[in-house]
């Protein structure tokens, strides 16, 4: 075995002692300076300046290729897979990348900068950034101008001053291994329930003889190679808690080397969401709590939780559904209702059961509800005017209402403002109440306030009605109680 | 030189001088440690910044110059292009608000103790004036703290010395002025010390 390794060493040895030469890569340049987003000439320029100072390159329009062939999208974004596939396919040690901020031949300025990376690790060795504005250059007594073309040479020299170029003793370069894409089917599972996750990888060099996810408590799942993604799909434990992901990648024929990426991690959840629902717009009453214009419901999750689906119900005494919503998503911080239904009538007082559903990410579920007083009507007093022999009979009748009234009175005038009788809340409190031998031409004033601030207010002239004898009621023939055939 | 009286010469002068001198003083930087605790600084990387302002590629042109500044600076940097592959591939569009766990899965990949980002407030560039100002924030990718911040306003014209020299015309060139002054200033309050 030992001697295996040796002669592969050796062989690798003598494969890339040949590669062995310093050679730097020169990428397109990136160009933020608004002109084109790739600048190809100015790294062909930094390139033939290289040269000049003896150091080898391979210019833009040869690296260009092995980017098409990679399926490089953008320049200046490179990962290792990438670096090491430059370093062996195009047999060069270092990247060049470079970066123009701003280009304009006219005033003339010129922002350039560089980084130079290591292709066989993606390190960054070298970087420098080159910055000069001609309105920013005065020469002694303005004789003489500054032009583009002495920027440039400026920049060359400034952005290599003190390079050097490193030797690598690189013998042989490990594969790579890089993640372009992690998709959790779920994050957070119920105990025992079914985790699934798909991973995209990328790869230069041989691909790892094994291939699998450590998923907490030593588990390992071997992931299964269908179509570009890699999936893996295994049984949470039982255990509530968090569990980390790790992919775990190894080589061990020539190589015999393990690498290990922290991929996330996943939660056994069995705990329904702590909600609570906190009211607002309300009157406490000895034992609900009422409103007339708004209720404002605010549900506070106790413990942070995601919330990945919400039902809102708000059903009748008779348990008729008489608002719903659901949604997907997070919940919402407030919820408003102004007593109507559907349908965007006011609802008839009553009772009415506030119901909220909660959903987390593993599927646990909570119901939390609440009995709320819906009052919207005002209180109802009617007034009766009877005239008998040019006298006028009232009665005043105080209709029930739902909820304590706080205020309450009736008040009867005569033509020239005189206060003919005046009814407070002890007196209509008994709920009907008579006044006999009343002078004719009255007007009258209603006014009923309860507790929740619903207000009846009426103010008229009493019209009586005069009595009439009844009617004697005609006598209706009873219906058939069975069919009869003629009709 | 026919003036009446000497008094009116030396004020005037001492008005010239007053006025080529007022472009030198330097509004400083303002930073602000968020923690007592020192961290090991060894390797960094820059996230994108999040910009408030219509210069599209501005972001993009900062990250490269606080990663150029900072390997000249002898720092290891991690490369900008595997910062962006995790964040396209964690799907963060903002990186202001990544969590904790995020930061640590990115310990993890790439070995960086701490994380640069930030937000560019404001730019402009009207004619010969220019303006910029920043805020950058450096946070634990272990805990996921914020551990200082730094907030830096500047104009072209702050730098001018005498007359129309030193002034700064371009946007970029004030931008590198600016980070090569905040790194330093990091330097100073001895931020970026790998050795403990």
């Amino acid at each position: 075995m030992r001697l295996k390794i040796l002669f592969f060493t050796i062989c690798y040895f003598f494969i890339f002692i040949k590669i062995g030469f310093t050679q730097i890569a020169v990428f397109p340049f990136e160009d933020f300076s608004g002109n084109e987003e790739v600048n190809i000439k100015f790294a062909e320029k930094v390139a033939s300046y290289l040269v000049t100072q003896g150091i080898k390159v391979i210019y833009p329009q040869e690296v260009i290729k092995e980017l098409i062939k990679l399926r490089i999208k953008r320049i200046g974004v490179i990962d290792r897979v990438v670096a090491r596939e430059i370093f062996l396919k195009l047999k060069a040690q270092y990247i060049l990348l470079g970066s123009i901020y701003e280009l304009d031949k006219e005033v003339p300025s010129l922002c350039v900068g560089i980084r130079i990376l290591k292709a066989k690790n993606c390190k960054l060795v070298w970087s420098k950034i080159f910055s000069f504005c001609g309105k920013d250059y005065h020469s002694i007594l303005g004789i003489k101008k500054i032009t583009y073309e002495d920027i440039l040479k400026k920049c060359f020299k400034d952005l290599f001053a003190g390079f050097k170029e490193e030797r690598i003793n690189v013998m042989y370069s490990f594969p790579v291994l890089e993640i372009e894409d992690v998709i959790f089917k779920t994050k957070s599972v119920k105990p025992g329930n079914t985790m699934e996750v798909a991973l995209k990888l990328k790869f230069s060099g041989p691909k790892p003889e094994k291939l699998m996810l450590n998923v907490g408590d030593n588990k390992l799942i071997p992931l299964l190679k269908t179509g570009a993604y890699y999936i893996a799909f295994w049984r949470a434990d039982l255990k509530e808690g968090k569990y980390p992901i790790i992919l775990i990648s190894k080589w061990n024929k020539n190589w015999n080397i393990q690498k290990k990426i922290f991929i996330g991690s996943y939660t056994v959840d069995n705990t329904p969401p702590q909600i609570k629902l906190e009211f607002w717009g309300i009157k406490k009453l000895a034992n609900m709590i009422a409103f007339n214009r708004y209720l404002e419901i605010r549900p506070k999750i106790l413990k942070k939780e995601k919330i990945t689906r919400w039902k809102l119900e708000i059903l009748s005494k008779k348990n008729k559904v008489v608002v719903m919503e659901e949604q997907l998503g997070d919940l919402p911080s407030t919820f408003f209702w102004r007593g109507v239904d559907n349908s965007d009538k006011p609802v008839p007082p009553g009772i009415y059961k506030i119901r909220l559903s909660v959903w987390d990410e593993a599927g646990n579920f909570k119901v939390v509800e609440k009995n709320v007083l819906v009052v919207k009507k005002p209180p109802e007093i009617e007034l009766k005017a009877l005239k008998i022999d040019n006298k006028i009979k009232i009665i005043i009748n105080v209709k029930k209402h739902i909820i304590p009234i706080r205020e309450m009175r009736v008040e009867i005038w005569d033509n020239k403002g005189n206060l003919i009788k005046k009814l407070d809340k002890k007196e209509l409190k008994k709920g009907k109440v008579v006044l006999d031998n009343l002078p004719l031409n009255l007007n009258y004033e209603i006014v009923a306030i309860d507790i929740l601030g619903n207000k009846l207010f009426v103010k008229d002239k009493i019209n009586p009605q005069v009595l009439k004898k009844k009617k004697k009621e005609e006598k209706k023939t009873p219906k058939a109680k069975e069919w009869v055939h003629e009709f | 030189m026919n003036f009446k009286n000497k008094k009116v010469f030396h004020r005037f002068i001492f008005l010239i001088l007053l006025i080529s001198l007022s472009s030198c003083f330097r509004k400083g930087i303002i930073t602000k440690e968020l923690t007592s605790k020192r961290l090991k600084v060894c390797k960094i990387a820059v996230f994108p910044f999040y910009n408030l302002t219509k210069y599209e590629k501005l972001s993009d042109m900062l990250v490269q110059m606080f990663t150029i500044d900072m390997v000249r600076e002898s720092i290891e940097v991690v490369e900008p292009g595997l910062v962006k592959n995790f964040l396209f591939r964690e799907r963060i569009l903002n990186p202001l608000y990544i969590n904790a766990e995020i930061l640590k899965k990115f310990k993890y990949e790439t070995g960086a103790d701490i994380v640069i980002g930030g937000q560019i407030i404001k730019a402009s560039q009207v004619g010969d004036n220019v303006k910029l100002v920043l805020l950058i924030w450096a946070r634990s990718t272990s805990t996921g703290d914020f551990i200082w911040y730094t907030f830096y306003r500047r104009e072209g014209e702050d730098y001018r010395k005498v007359f129309h020299f030193g002034k700064i015309s371009s946007l970029s060139a004030l931008a590198q002025r600016m980070v090569e002054e905040i790194i330093k200033d990091w330097k100073n309050r001895g931020f970026l010390k790998c050795e403990m």
